[in-house]
């Protein structure tokens, strides 16, 4: 004879076992568990429909979370939707399997165990569903915390709030779960009398155990957090002017010794003069391989990639989803992602600005209201709406190809008339690089050496499409060295005389881009002038960041991890705070004494400030040209 | 006490002129005392809950409320069972009880015999109540419901295992069923009549079916309460007249059955969501089955 109920709530949940009431969960949970299916029928049916549960409650929490730390992934609200669907579909297959396996084994142990009592059954399953409540709070409380780190802070009352849903989430499983042991029990032993209820189903026992939870994953949270959450809005970004304009030209594939042969022997002029000035050397990551996305990420942000989210220039993009995730997989992603490339599930894609969660030095001082230009920089697409120009890594390839602008350049109203002039600008560019290099003989070699020269030259063009008043900050970023370097000496020649021809055709191209850099930075008593040589593809171990200007003084800055300390340097010569979470205080040894008194450096907490929202992609897209383009170039493998 | 609800009044008016009817206008030839005894029982005072069920649940199933009225058939039917039920419950054989609807019971007014006659009088009667008021196809439906609730499985079922229970510790499913019998199976076959009678679909037979059902165990854990709790000049029949037996009370306390009724009475209302405004009266009879005096 089952135990008679001892209080209110026994007898209530009894009730709901007999029909009356209201007992929605259960009922959905046991559906026709009371009638004479098999127990294996009845697991399977009963895993099946907790799984769908767990689907729902627990796939949305972990794609908010996995947004979050995959930065880019989601684009749009569909992606939200389709990853929120995908990872749903994997929590219910992966609850149902776990919760029918569960209840078969419960029976099994029901028909085996001689001395399985109510009070047994009704332990094993509270026993079960405890152990399911606090596993799913820590998880959720795990992937909400990440969530936060990857996104930001948010005040208490949101953290209670996620905290108190997890809660809830867990006890309903907890419930669920239990409810479908006992229920597996009963069912196996009919004769003992094992009713509905349990710890689990106990209104008190919930409501305690809700706030024993919601207290736990509150400290959990608390515990894995640097900082608690805040309140404040993100500091305002504020500048003291310098009276000086920074004009930064960054030239990729660089090779500083034998630019300083070639300087020494006065065919460099142009960047002779910044050689001269102040020297912050750059040096790539030991063992890692060039990746330019990465790496210009990094001295455009100051932080590491693994804080501002590019990890590498090849992405993927997951079928059904406009976002795209950067660099290999890692941790719990890897299975997943590798599962995914098997099946088809996903697609090469490029690293862009949507996947970027650090703000570049350029969008730093716009913020605080300079005027800035970016040209060609990686991973600008797509430009943020605004009147600050930025000419993105894909402008060139919208101009060529023409149709309506996806967001390759801002503001839009820069388009038209670039446009229009385009074929005249490809024209000349073409003109004058093949006049450039008319002196090599090698038709195959001056054609490689010309393409690149013309895309240098086209970037050094769009850099002159301001419109508006004068600049505080301009920014150029030049491939064509590392792309013709790349070209020419992936393979070696076969002779000693055709080594020695492109070894010749490339100083030449240094040549070619000290007349650009002098054309582009001109000595001025208004500006600094700042130009960042990246080795790139090139094999060298160190770049640098040379400054010349009236403020600057010739100094050699010694630093071991200078590449973070680029972007804090520029916004201190643009009269810009410095975060206290930028991994490199600004290097001023270069900077004249003068210029330090008046400009101490200024700290602020964060630059929180920095809208990082994207431009809205309305126009025809260039996804798979910016692909075969980069293909074309060398940057990825055919 | 609490107070009736206004529709109730009415609907409780148009039952008793039917009750009256239905026991006086036909031609009568035997012997008065069991007539005498069988109306004596059947228009008693009563809050005719369960006629008031069927009449209701025909109205809301139906595109007029007009239709009511061709459920008064078979709400006199279920009325009669109800009665006869109560005679034969309160037989000294059975629960011995002194009083019934504020007077005393049929078997102490008219002997043990006649009160057993006028139970089976009544019991036929409503049979011929629905067979001369309907079509076949639906007299023989709803002849085969009252059937099943007042049969082995029913009423009788209920009431058998209630006696045999007396002075018996039992547990807690022997007293749901055995108040699903002798209360929840008339108030299940009330509304499934009424929806019957208008042709209702089957989902609003499972609405009906489930708002009855919590309603009548609401009203049986009314009932237990009142029987602690109650006063007999209110309640009309004496009070710790179930003190040999396990009530829901003796589970819970006065405090918890009241709750166990009024969230019985929730659930009840809940089912009739599909019905929106036209479940109003059936709303409005739950509110006062749980709050209810008498």
């Amino acid at each position: 004879m089952p135990e008679n109920p001892q209080n209110v709530d026994q007898l209530r949940d009894r009730l709901r076992a007999l029909g009356y009431l209201d007992a929605p969960v259960d009922r959905y949970v046991l559906g026709s568990g009371t009638s004479r299916a098999g127990a294996a029928r009845f697991a399977l049916g009963a895993g099946l429909r907790v799984g769908l549960l767990a689907g729902m409650l627990l796939g949305v929490s972990a794609a908010i979370a996995l947004a979050a730390r995959a930065p880019g992934l989601i684009a749009t609200r569909r992606d939200a939707l389709v990853l929120a669907g995908a990872l749903s579909i994997l929590f219910a297959v992966i609850t149902a399997l776990a919760v029918a396996g569960t209840a078969i084994a419960a029976a099994w142990y029901a028909r085996r165990a001689a001395n399985l009592t109510p009070r047994r059954a009704r332990a094993v399953a509270a026993v079960a569903g405890i152990a399911v409540a606090l596993a799913c709070a820590i998880y959720l409380t795990l992937w909400w915390n990440a969530a936060q780190d990857a996104l930001t802070s948010l005040t208490f009352g949101w953290n209670a709030a996620a905290v108190a849903m997890a809660a809830l989430i867990s006890l309903l499983l907890a419930h669920a779960v239990s409810l479908v042991i006992l229920a597996a029990l009963a069912r196996s032993q009919p004769e003992t009398g094992i009713a509905a209820g349990g710890l689990l189903s106990s209104r008190g026992f919930l409501a305690a155990f809700g706030v024993v939870l919601f207290a736990g994953s509150i400290a959990l949270l608390a515990a894995g957090r640097e900082t608690g959450g805040t309140d404040a809005s993100p500091p305002p970004i504020t500048v003291v002017p310098t009276r000086y304009a920074v004009r930064v030209v960054a030239i990729d594939g660089f090779d500083l010794t034998l630019a300083e042969r070639l300087s020494t022997g006065g065919r460099l002029p142009a960047l002779q003069r910044l050689l001269e000035g102040g020297y912050m050397p750059l040096r790539p990551e030991a063992g890692q391989a060039p990746d330019p996305a990465r790496d210009w990420t990094t001295i455009a942000t100051g932080r590491p990639p693994a804080v501002h989210g590019i990890a590498s220039l090849e992405a993927r993009r997951a079928v059904g989803i406009g976002g795209a995730l950067t660099g290999p997989p890692a941790g719990m992603l890897r299975p997943l992602l590798y599962a995914a490339d098997l099946l088809r599930l996903t697609t090469p894609a490029v690293a862009s600005g949507v996947e970027r969660r650090a703000p570049a030095f350029w969008e730093v001082a716009a913020a605080a209201g300079l005027r800035t230009s970016v040209v060609n920089w990686w991973a600008t697409w797509p430009a943020p709406a605004g009147d600050d120009i930025v000419i993105t890594d894909r402008a060139l390839l919208r101009l060529d190809t023409g149709g309506a602008l996806d967001a390759e350049i801002a503001p839009a109203s820069l388009y038209e008339p670039l446009r229009v002039e385009w074929p005249r600008l490809r024209t000349a560019a073409a003109a004058r690089a093949s006049a450039a290099f008319a002196s090599i003989a090698d038709a195959e070699l001056r054609a490689l050496i010309v393409r690149s020269a013309e895309l240098d030259m086209l970037a050094a063009r769009l850099a002159n499409a301001n419109p508006g008043p004068a600049l505080d900050l301009s920014v150029l970023y030049l491939p064509g060295l590392d792309i013709a370097q790349h070209s020419l000496l992936q393979r070696a020649p076969g002779s000693v005389s055709a080594m020695r021809e492109r070894l010749t055709a490339i100083e030449r191209y240094y040549e070619f881009l000290d007349g650009l850099v002098g054309a582009l930075l001109p000595p001025s008593g208004a500006h600094i002038d700042v130009a960042i040589l990246w080795p790139g593809r090139a094999g060298i171990r160190e770049g640098a960041m040379v400054l010349a200007g009236e403020p600057i003084q010739g100094g050699h800055t010694i630093c071991e991890d200078c590449v973070l300390g680029a972007a804090s340097t520029l916004l201190y010569l643009l009269g810009l705070p410095i975060a206290d979470n930028l991994e490199s205080n600004p290097m001023t040894e270069a900077v004249s004494v003068a210029f330090k008194e008046r400009h101490p450096i200024r700290r602020i907490a964060s630059y929180d400030a920095v809208n990082m929202r994207r431009g809205a992609r309305t126009g025809q897209p260039l996804d798979a040209e910016a692909l075969e383009r980069l293909r074309s170039l060398g940057y990825i493998d055919k | 006490m609490s107070a009736i609800p206004a529709f109730f009044r009415e609907a409780q008016a148009r039952v008793e002129h039917a009750l009256d009817e239905a026991t006086s206008r036909r031609p009568f030839s035997g012997v008065p005392v069991v007539r005498e005894a069988m109306r004596y029982t059947l228009l008693a005072p009563s809050k005719r809950v369960r006629a008031i069920l069927t009449t209701t649940a025909c109205e809301m199933c139906g595109p007029s409320t007009s239709l009511g009225a061709g459920a008064l058939p078979a709400a006199v039917a279920i009325e009669m069972v109800h009665a006869s039920s109560l005679i034969l419950d309160d037989l000294p054989s059975m629960d011995d009880a002194p009083m019934r609807r504020g007077r005393p019971s049929c078997h102490v007014q008219y002997g043990e015999a006649i009160a057993a006659l006028a139970a089976f009088g009544l019991l036929s009667e409503a049979f011929g109540v629905i067979a001369s008021a309907y079509e076949p196809p639906l007299a023989r439906g709803l002849a085969t419901l009252l059937s099943s609730a007042i049969g082995s499985d029913g009423l009788i079922a209920g009431q058998a295992e209630d006696l045999l229970a007396t002075d018996t510790a039992i547990d807690f499913e022997t007293l749901e069923r055995i108040h699903r019998r002798k209360t929840g199976a008339l108030f299940s076959a009330a509304a499934t009549a009424g929806a019957m009678v208008a042709g209702a679909g089957e989902d609003q037979m499972r609405a009906l079916e489930a708002y009855a059902k919590n309603l009548g165990l609401a009203f049986q854990i009314v009932d237990d309460m009142l029987d602690v709790t109650g006063d007999p000049a209110e309640t009309g029949k004496a009070v710790r007249a179930d003190a040999r037996k396990t009530t829901f009370v003796s589970f819970s306390g006065v405090d918890g059955a009241r709750e166990l009724a009024a969230e019985l009475c929730r659930t009840a209302d809940a089912a009739l969501k599909p019905f929106g405004s036209k479940a109003s009266p059936l709303l409005e009879l739950s509110a006062f089955v749980a709050a209810r005096r008498l």
